[in-house]
């Protein structure tokens, strides 16, 4: 039954922008995307949290077809957090967002 | 499995996913985030000369054109946003606040630029049914709708927004609200007294939730589920403000507020830190109470307005004080057992869930709406005053009241008594001159719902059953709550609870005239929850 949940709660997610996790995809190991070979997707969304502390950002975004996602909100890891430095809640961001395997992590967002 | 049961079932899964993958929703965090300075950096927007809610008298408004315009809601993001738009002096206004005396002439023209019907209701204003906007009359895309009225109630923030049946949810939702503020003698002595003006220490405060896209722009997508429970944003605007912020001096302000939301209800509270603030209630939809109130929370459902006054003197230090939402139990009991009122097996789990859209607020959620800054100010010394106005005496009936029952049929579909709406029936007659008890009994089985009638106030003189959340925060009268006291157009029911609403059937209209009933849960609303009654001659 567990699995099942799983499954509806991420599907649900990917169909239209789902509750976010409050750690990055790849903390979690979500299978969305080749385990091996690194792959960058180019995105826009919109700002909805940032934590400066933890360096990550929830943005709510569109789809990310070289990574295999649809449209959705999550918390992503930023790679260098001084790129948080100036942004704002609520910003319209494009960003890169990088899967190495493991891990989800945006190297550029401004 | 029902339909109320299978919604329950998968909002259930929905919500142990969204808390039990890492605490709190994401959405949630962020609305109570513990650093708030960096969450609230847009300035509260407020009437001015021109633009979004300028202020300018009513009888000088000849022409609202209802209009999609481009408007940044987000700071620097142009979004498509309906409007009521006037021209005055060479400048454009949107969502006009109209301001009136009683007694002045109302004669404009509404301009139909959607590419949908639509028409006007002036909320909580006494007209004939040709000038009530009840949505039996409606201007086709590019005609107008001409209306000409006399202002007649006493002073109060009324408000105007669409009405065409079918259509009201999305066209209110994408921008489409103003207020209509009466003034009079009684008004003025109070802001004499406490060196109030308007848009300045007199403050609207227009409370609605919704969502944007990644983009920015406002989202309107219904879902089968949110058209059985509304719909609730993601985002809590003031004064199409998000994560808004106001500088404020340490004296007393007014805060006109309106819950403009399509279905959300909020508990409002101001708070510093963990300490709530006392404040006092002034007045409600119909306008000023006798006295003032003191409260510390106050409900305010769907198209209700409350008048407050925060003294801020009360404030200590310079830390912000935060108008907020307290958390409470929204009560989604649709598939509660009617007769025990206990949930359903299949419904137990999430009658606290969200049951929006994925990435909504939470119903029923804590968050905070507006940061108000603590400046240091010149003395201010001013004392409210003790008595505000005269309210006229309540209408009593010695007839057997008329009960109207608030349900569903389990599949999807809410109504009054069984009734759902039909343009052109009249389920319920009434004759002109009497008075009546209308007696409100809304199912066990069933979710709050905010109940608006047309073409007259009231005043409620009971509540029985009401929830234990609603209870504590009652008086030792009749189990009212202090806004109970007040004239009112809207009364938000909850749950297993009954509201007694005295009415008087008098007005100077000649002729039959027809009205709406319904509720201002504008999805329900829009999908029949609403009834014709008919005043008889």
């Amino acid at each position: 039954m567990k699995r099942v949940l799983l499954f509806i709660l991420f599907a649900a997610g990917g169909a239209g922008g789902s509750f976010a996790q409050q750690e990055s995809m790849g903390q979690h190991g979500m299978q969305t995307a080749p385990a091996a070979g690194q792959k960058t997707a180019k995105g826009t969304g919109l700002i909805q949290q940032i934590d400066r502390e933890k360096g990550v950002v929830t943005i709510k975004h569109g789809p990310l077809p070289a990574l295999n996602m649809t449209a959705m909100t999550m918390t992503y890891t930023v790679k260098d957090g001084r790129q948080l430095a100036n942004l704002k809640p609520l910003q319209k961001v494009e960003f890169d967002l990088t899967y190495d395997g493991k891990d989800f992590t945006i190297t550029r967002i401004r | 499995m029902s339909y109320t049961t299978r919604r329950k079932f998968l909002a259930a899964l929905a919500g142990a996913g969204s808390v039990g993958l890492g605490g709190l929703p994401w959405r949630l965090e962020a609305a109570l985030a513990a650093d708030p300075d960096s969450q609230f950096t847009n300035r509260l927007r407020l009437p001015g000369a021109d633009g979004l809610y300028a202020a300018i008298p009513a009888k000088d408004v000849k022409q609202l054109a209802v209009s999609e315009v481009t408007f940044d809601i987000l700071p620097k993001l142009p979004s498509p946003f309906w409007a009521y738009v006037a021209e005055a002096g060479g400048k454009l206004l949107l969502n006009p606040t109209l301001l009136a005396r009683p007694g002045d002439q109302i004669r404009l023209r509404m301009l139909n630029r959607l590419k949908q019907p639509t028409i006007i209701h002036w909320h909580g204003l006494t007209n004939d049914d040709r000038n009530d906007g009840t949505g039996m009359y409606l201007a086709a895309p590019s005609r107008h709708y001409d209306y000409a009225f006399e202002v007649r109630d006493r002073a109060a923030s009324y408000w105007y927004h669409p009405h065409p049946y079918g259509f009201t949810a999305e066209q209110a939702y994408k921008g489409l609200a103003g207020l209509f503020i009466v003034i009079d003698d009684d008004e003025e002595k109070l802001a004499r007294a406490l060196d109030l003006t308007l848009g300045v220490t007199d403050i609207p405060l227009v409370i609605q939730d919704r969502s944007f896209s990644f983009e920015g722009k406002f989202e309107y997508n219904l879902s089968r589920d949110q058209k059985f429970m509304g719909l609730l944003g993601e985002e809590i605007l003031v004064n199409q403000t998000a994560r808004p912020y106001l500088d404020a001096a340490r004296r007393v302000y007014r805060f006109r507020i309106l819950n403009g939301s399509n279905a959300r209800s909020y508990r409002l509270a101001f708070a510093q830190g963990s300490r709530l603030l006392d404040y006092y209630l002034i007045g409600t939809d119909g306008g000023l109470l006798e006295q003032p109130r003191v409260v510390r929370e106050t409900f305010i459902g769907a198209a209700q307005r409350l008048d407050v006054l925060l003294d801020l003197r009360a404030a200590s230090g310079n830390e912000p004080v935060f108008l907020k939402s307290l958390a409470f139990d929204p009560m989604h009991n649709e598939s509660a057992d009617e007769k025990t009122g206990k949930p359903s097996a299949a419904g137990a789990a999430d009658d606290h869930a969200a049951h929006a859209a994925a990435g909504a607020l939470p119903d029923g959620a804590e968050m905070r709406l507006l940061r108000i800054n603590v400046k240091s100010s010149p003395k201010y010394a001013r004392q409210i005053p003790s008595q505000l106005s005269r309210l006229p005496s309540p209408a009593s009936s010695t007839g057997e009241p008329r009960r109207l029952t608030l349900g569903h049929d389990g599949k999807g579909n809410w109504n009054i008594n069984g009734w759902r709406f039909n343009m052109g029936e009249t389920p319920v007659t009434v004759q002109r001159g009497t008075r009546e008890t209308w007696l409100l009994q809304n199912n066990r089985a069933s979710m709050p719902h905010p109940m608006h009638i047309h073409g007259f106030q009231f005043r409620l003189q009971e509540r029985r059953d009401s929830p234990t959340q609603i209870k504590a925060l009652a008086t030792r009268q009749n189990g009212l709550l202090p806004q109970d006291f007040g004239l009112l157009d809207t009364v938000l029911v909850w749950p297993g609870e009954s509201v007694h609403m005295a009415l008087a059937f008098s007005h100077p209209f000649s002729g039959d005239q027809t009205y709406m009933f319904h509720c201002h849960n504008l999805e329900h609303e829009d999908s029949g929850m609403m009834i014709g009654y008919k005043v008889k001659t």
